[in-house]
């Protein structure tokens, strides 16, 4: 009876490694299909292949709809509208040339499509920078604050919060940023756009606040409550134990959580693409309008032509967001986690 | 394997659940769309699937096969419907479904009354850049725009602007009810958008051409074409379409259709 209960509970455990095992090996080969899948896209930006726009055999025009209904109107409106033929945007088939992609031009389905990646990489830097500026000195106060100061009652109570804030959805805080934030900056500095490169940093230090926090926290929950006890029984100041004793212990900690803050900047959409302007300017002036690399994709996205040098453009944003994430998490994994794991000498 | 078998499903999915029409495009007619095929549902019983995203969007969704038919508030444009016969080997069939005008909005406290072609394409261009020049109070001017996939942005580019290029700070807004917002709430502020955006502290411009009296957009200006940024929103259809396609197509341009555009605050069709 007990054999056959543990043989049949055997048989389960196996199951469950087996199972366990292909999730894992299915979300990897996943995401290496999708790694492979952006710079197959990508790649035919640099040998892009003739798109052929065949003509039709009957006799009929290709390039005239057919009419199905017709007014008195259309008389009156035919005169204003340009000759047909003269596409003033949209050549969606025109190659885009290398030498653009450095330079501080993004207009990548005009009639001469230029594809400058500088103000693009300039505004998602230059958002993220001065998000993290704004993040990383409050959320590191407030996990010191919760963690060395609050009484134990309070802590978990805002552990959950942060947990909570983490958790905000980013279009509301976007949205938030475009109707007041904007608009208060404006009253108070006098600046002529509502939505710009601030007001966007600003929303986005929001939602990266609690990312800091919750990390924060757990790294200085790490540190040792013997080490904390030896340095006061060594006749150190409650002050001088935080400066040379905790705050050194939990540096690997802190640093981890600022580059994973670091990298949900970078990626962050909503907020950005709602209250940074989206204009494509390098420009060092804070309260410019700025556009990031992630917002051209979600707004571009749409309305891109499969195949089309624009579409191939994207994937290759795609791909630097990507490879972008990928350097910070692995350079966490590597690098700090054994440090973490070591702890003290860190 | 199982990503083999995941592709599949994922592919077959939306193929075994295809017994409806899909329309995408022009955010201006997603309500339009959405009324039409509630009141159209009621006695034909062919569900009628609208989303938004854009005339650009809609149109290279029809191109890209993801959907059958297409909302634009502007025409095709030559290397589109091009493109649609390359990838699809069909013409598009482009039915006229309601009228509307795009309308300039200023804040409430800007002075100027009326601009002229001329005025908004210095303005969109850069080389007017404060309100003073065109009569105003000496303030920058701040552009709003819509993205570049909108149906309304090609259009005021092709009657305004030709093919100038636009000042590089322009602010770009997704949809226009985000754009009107943010006029209304900026004195140096001007943008454009479809002419059923009601807000209290933005207002509508005339325009003035040639020496001719200044138009406002209004529900009479529009009808008998004589608002000069009048324009059509179009569907457009496979050249061959369904039964249930030509059914819904042919109810919109009858009386019966008409009725509901102009129940939803959209301007009929002329009539014949």
């Amino acid at each position: 009876m007990i054999e056959e209960h543990s043989r049949s509970r055997l048989a389960f455990n196996t199951a469950m490694r087996y199972a366990a095992t292909s999730a894992a090996a299915l979300s990897f080969s996943l995401l290496a299909l999708i790694f492979v899948y952006v710079i197959k896209e990508a790649v035919p930006l640099w040998n892009p292949a003739k798109v052929q726009l065949q003509s039709p055999t009957d006799g009929m025009s290709a390039a005239e709809p057919i009419v199905f209904n017709t007014t008195p109107l259309d008389s009156v409106l035919a005169t204003r509208t340009l000759p047909a033929g003269t596409n003033v945007r949209g050549e969606i088939t025109e190659a885009i040339p290398l030498g653009s992609l450095l330079g501080t031009e993004w207009d990548p389905s005009g009639s001469t499509p230029k594809a400058g990646l500088l103000p693009l990489v300039w505004g998602t830097a230059y958002i993220a920078l001065m998000a993290l500026l704004m993040a990383i000195p409050v959320g590191v106060m407030v996990a010191l604050w919760t963690t060395e100061f609050a009484p134990r009652s309070l802590r978990n109570a805002f552990q959950a919060t942060f947990s909570l804030l983490a958790s905000f959805p980013s279009v509301v805080v976007g949205f938030l940023c475009l109707t007041t934030v904007g608009h208060l900056l404006s009253t108070m500095l006098g600046n002529q756009y509502h939505a710009n490169g601030l007001t966007a940093s600003i929303g986005l230090a929001f939602a990266i606040i609690p990312t800091v926090a919750t990390l924060s926290i757990r790294a200085f929950m790490a540190v040792p409550q013997e080490l904390r006890e030896a340095s006061i029984a060594l006749g150190a100041r409650p002050g001088q134990t935080l400066r040379w004793v905790v705050l050194p212990c939990a540096r690997p900690g802190l640093l981890a959580a600022v580059l994973l803050a670091a990298g949900r900047g970078l990626g962050e959409t909503m907020i950005i693409l709602l209250a940074s302007g989206n204009a494509p300017l390098a420009t060092l002036n804070p309260l410019a309008p700025m556009r990031t690399v992630a917002s051209t994709i979600a707004l571009e996205s749409g309305d891109v032509l499969w195949d089309s040098p624009h579409f191939h453009v994207l994937f290759l944003l795609g791909l630097g967001l990507f490879l972008c994430s990928t350097l910070i998490s692995s350079f966490v994994e590597v690098k700090i986690r054994p440090s973490l794991a070591r702890g003290i000498d860190g | 394997m199982k990503t083999l078998v995941a592709l599949i499903l994922m592919a077959a999915l939306p193929a075994a659940a295809a017994q409806f029409i899909s329309v995408r495009g022009s955010d201006t007619m997603v309500i339009l769309l959405q009324k039409l095929s509630e009141q159209f549902k009621k006695r034909h019983s062919t569900e009628i699937r609208v989303s938004g995203g854009g005339s650009g969007f809609g149109i290279a969704s029809f191109i890209n096969g993801t959907s059958d038919l297409c909302m634009a508030s502007r025409r095709m444009t030559e290397s589109e419907v091009r493109a649609l016969f390359s990838r699809r080997a069909m013409r598009p069939l482009e039915v006229r479904v309601a009228l509307d005008g795009v309308a300039l909005y200023v804040h409430n406290a800007n002075p100027i009354r009326s601009l002229t072609f001329e005025q908004i394409r210095g303005i969109y261009n850069g080389s007017i850049r404060n309100w003073k020049e065109l009569g105003g109070g000496d303030i920058p001017i701040t552009v709003y725009t819509r993205e570049r996939g909108s149906g309304s942005l090609r259009f005021i580019r092709q009657m305004a602007f030709d093919t100038g290029i636009m000042r590089p700070d322009v602010q770009s807004l997704p949809g226009t009810a985000a754009l009107v917002q943010a006029v209304a709430q900026d004195p140096n502020g001007i943008g454009f958008g479809g002419i059923a955006y009601d807000v209290s502290s933005a207002r509508r411009v005339a325009i003035q051409q040639h020496g001719k009296p200044a138009v406002l957009p209004t529900k009479q200006t529009i009808e008998d074409g004589s608002y000069p940024l009048t324009r059509y929103l179009y569907l457009y259809a496979p050249d061959k379409p369904s039964a249930q396609m030509r059914e819904f197509l042919e109810w919109i341009i009858s009386p019966e259709g008409q009725a509901v555009v102009a129940t939803v605050g959209y301007i009929p069709l002329p009539k014949r």
